[in-house]
């Protein structure tokens, strides 16, 4: 009987709804019949394709399934997991080494973080902090792990509620450094956090606000730079409904916008707002949801994006976890799809290039665990065109006797991904730097017919050690992304006497 | 293993040269005088004494500068030259000599022609200290004025260099009369010639040593 669970279990349950140009798959991941809970599942995948999916188990532990190839095997317990008295929130990432970051907590008591790569966990560890609730993790380009969490401290006021990140650098055993990052110090929990491509910290939280004897909660957003220092900070909710807000989560796109979401508890109805830091306007609150008031509460929602667009999900009206998808031109969301099969109370999600997932948990007790899957939702991304291929510099000296002049020869081949492609290239960008400037100081130099695969860099003075990079304009003006040069080689030295020309003819004109 | 042209060929044939000019001219002179005795015995005839001396020379020119000589690929040179000189008073001789040092080489990346020439001028005075019939050892010091250019051929960004030098001299030799009016003549000359250039050279160095040696014979027209 025990091996025919399993085996139903792990053939899970699949159930596709039709009339969408994208596939929905849900599979129950977690045994049914079970005296106790299984609750708030998490999933997380890495470029290699290898899936995490975690859960609270009915014995109060951090259980998870792994998948690398094939199908899903259980591991059981994470090495090291607590036996939690209060489990609630929870988050993973995964770095760019592909290994995955999980921290979860016991409310009101701690957080414990643990390690997994390479389908090995390193033993769950207590997080120095004391903990509140609720928790966002996020990723820096250095693979810092940044942590938003919540913490309880004793104030004149009495017990209060901080919001506070910490770090943890990337070969560093757990988070450190840890910094209250709140203003108004009254009940501020509900984190979540996300890093845009210049590794600033854009935090969110349920932040108190307190007029009069009138408190309320509003979704506040905080962005501090690289150096941890408070660059922007916005009451993000409360202009137009000065209510009760829950839950609030933060996506950024692949342009550095910002969606934020949050369920406001009087109108039981998920909001979200959009801000452009470009121009930085902030788009009106809009309302996600448009369902029936519901009974309160659950407020499990998340916003996530995907390439320039955002998508939203979380537990609608009637408890059942919902698709939408964000339109920027009128600032409205659009339901997509349905993604659960059952009423549930618990839900997040994970991108990656391809597909959506989407863990939950039902409602109905003893509760388990589902992983949906949403194929082909995100369109593909557009062909980008790829800078040249095997740019090759020669350093040259040409000299007479009492002159001469240093001058590079840059030789480059087409990439044949663009070729592959179709992509028309139109010319061809040459930029340049000194070798120990910081990366973003290159200059461009000269703009090339897209048939040249030649130049020279006649204006090298002594002395001078760059290093080069050609990109690609396609037909539509789109350029291709610098590329930081590797194996360019160093100063030419020593100084060349005459022997044979290497060229036999000259170039300068 | 080649031997590098220029290095040693030059210097090998110039010692050929000097060798046989040594080794023939006393015979021709020797026979020469002989035939002359057999005209006109004069035991006692003193040396003639001309006032003027025109002649020709070919030598070997080593620089000191061992950037140029290397960047042009030759240790040394083999020009010809002029000379003049008058006679003044107590065997000393005002003395005027011109020849003309060139190299050429190809430019390391393009193989343009790179070409130097430099015009020597001497200016000295010569002293006889001893004014045999037939030998008329010399010593002498002077000046030297150096004209030199740098140029090269085809299209290039390099630019042609011009520049002038001046400097010192003390030579060294003999006339060998073969006949009234007509004598060879060995020398050695020492010159000092250094320039302080204005920009540094490719190499590093910012003086360029010109000085050098100077060895060779010559063919004199006395009268």
């Amino acid at each position: 009987m025990k091996r025919l669970i399993i085996v139903a279990v792990f053939l899970g349950i699949a159930l596709n709804l039709p009339a969408q140009d994208f596939e929905v798959t849900i599979r129950r991941m977690t045994p049914e019949g079970l005296s106790s809970n299984q609750k708030f599942p998490l999933i997380a995948e890495n470029a290699d394709g290898e899936k995490l999916y975690i859960y609270r188990g009915s014995d109060r532990k951090s259980h998870y399934y792994y998948k690398k190839d094939g199908d899903w095997t259980s591991g059981g317990i994470i090495p090291g997991s607590p036996t939690y008295d209060d489990y609630w929130f929870s988050d993973i990432v995964v770095d760019s080494t592909g290994a995955f970051h999980y921290v979860s907590e016991d409310a009101d008591a701690a957080l414990y973080y643990g390690y997994f790569q390479d389908g090995a966990w390193a033993a769950m560890r207590k997080v120095l902090i004391r903990h509140e609730a609720t928790l966002g993790l996020a990723v820096r380009s250095d693979d810092t792990i940044v942590l938003g969490s919540a913490f309880k401290t004793q104030s004149p006021k009495g017990v209060t509620k901080d919001v506070i990140i910490g770090f943890k650098p990337k070969l560093a055993a757990t988070f450190a450094n840890f910094m209250n990052i709140t203003r108004d110090h009254e009940s501020s929990t509900m984190v979540d956090v996300a890093v845009d491509s210049k590794d600033n910290s854009w935090v969110v939280y349920k932040g108190g606000f307190v007029q009069g004897n009138t408190e309320t909660m509003q979704a506040v957003l905080v962005v501090l730079d690289k150096a941890n220092k408070e660059i922007y900070w916005k009451n993000v909710s409360g202009e137009p409904y000065p209510a009760f807000c829950w839950y609030p989560t933060i996506a950024l796109n692949a342009e550095g916008q910002a969606m934020v979401s949050w369920m406001m508890s009087q109108k039981r109805y998920y909001f979200s707002r959009f801000y452009d830091p470009a121009t930085e306007k902030w788009a009106e609150v809009t309302q996600i949801t448009t369902g029936p008031l519901r009974p309160w509460p659950t407020m499990y929602n998340k916003v996530i994006s995907a390439g320039s667009d955002f998508y939203w999900v979380g537990v609608d009206t009637d408890r059942m976890v919902m698709l939408y998808k964000y339109d920027p031109e009128d600032n409205t969301w659009t339901y997509l799809a349905k993604l659960s099969s059952v009423a549930a109370n618990w839900c997040s999600a994970y991108v990656n290039a391809e597909n959506l997932y989407v863990s939950w948990d039902a409602i109905a007790q003893p509760t388990v665990c589902y992983l949906t899957t949403v194929s082909n939702i995100f369109p593909p991304p557009p062909i980008k065109v790829q800078s040249v291929s095997n740019l090759v510099v020669e350093r040259k000296f040409e000299r007479s006797f009492f002159s001469g002049y240093h001058f590079n020869v840059l030789t480059w081949e087409a990439n044949p991904v663009n070729t592959e492609e179709g992509i028309i290239i139109s010319a061809h960008h040459v930029y340049r730097r000194e070798r120990t400037a910081d990366a973003t100081q290159w200059t461009q130099i000269s703009v090339l017919a897209a048939d040249v695969y030649t130049f020279q860099d006649n204006n090298v003075p002594a002395g001078s050690d760059y290093v080069y990079a050609v990109t690609c304009v396609d037909s539509n003006a789109n350029e291709s992304p610098i590329e930081e040069p590797t194996g360019q080689a160093s100063k030419t030295t020593p100084l060349p006497r005459p022997k044979s020309p290497s060229i036999p003819s000259p170039v300068d004109k | 293993m080649k031997k590098r042209p220029g290095l040693t060929n030059p210097m090998k044939s110039t010692a050929k040269t000097l060798l046989f000019v040594l080794l023939t001219f006393p015979f021709f002179s020797a026979a020469s005088l002989m035939a002359g005795q057999e005209e006109a015995p004069a035991p006692e005839e003193k040396p003639s004494q001309t006032r003027f001396r025109l002649g020709a020379y070919f030598e070997g020119w080593t620089l000191n500068d061992k950037n140029l000589t290397s960047f042009f690929g030759h240790s040394q040179r083999n020009p010809g030259g002029f000379e003049a000189s008058v006679h003044t008073m107590f065997n000393i001789d005002v003395w005027v000599s011109y020849r003309k040092y060139s190299d050429e080489t190809k430019t390391p990346v393009y193989g343009n022609t790179d070409k130097f020439a430099m015009s020597g001028t001497s200016i000295g005075l010569i002293y006889r200290p001893i004014v045999w019939k037939i030998l008329e050892p010399f010593i002498g010091a002077g000046a030297e004025f150096y004209s030199y250019q740098e140029t090269i051929e085809g299209q290039t960004q390099l630019r042609p260099t011009t520049g002038n030098a001046s400097g010192l001299h003390a030579q060294a030799g003999v006339y060998i009369n073969a006949t009234k009016f007509l004598s060879g003549k060995l020398f050695v000359r020492l010159n000092r010639v250094k320039e302080a250039l204005e920009q540094a050279l490719p190499d590093g160095p910012s003086e360029l040593d010109l000085g050098g040696k100077e060895f060779g014979v010559g063919l004199i027209f006395r009268f």
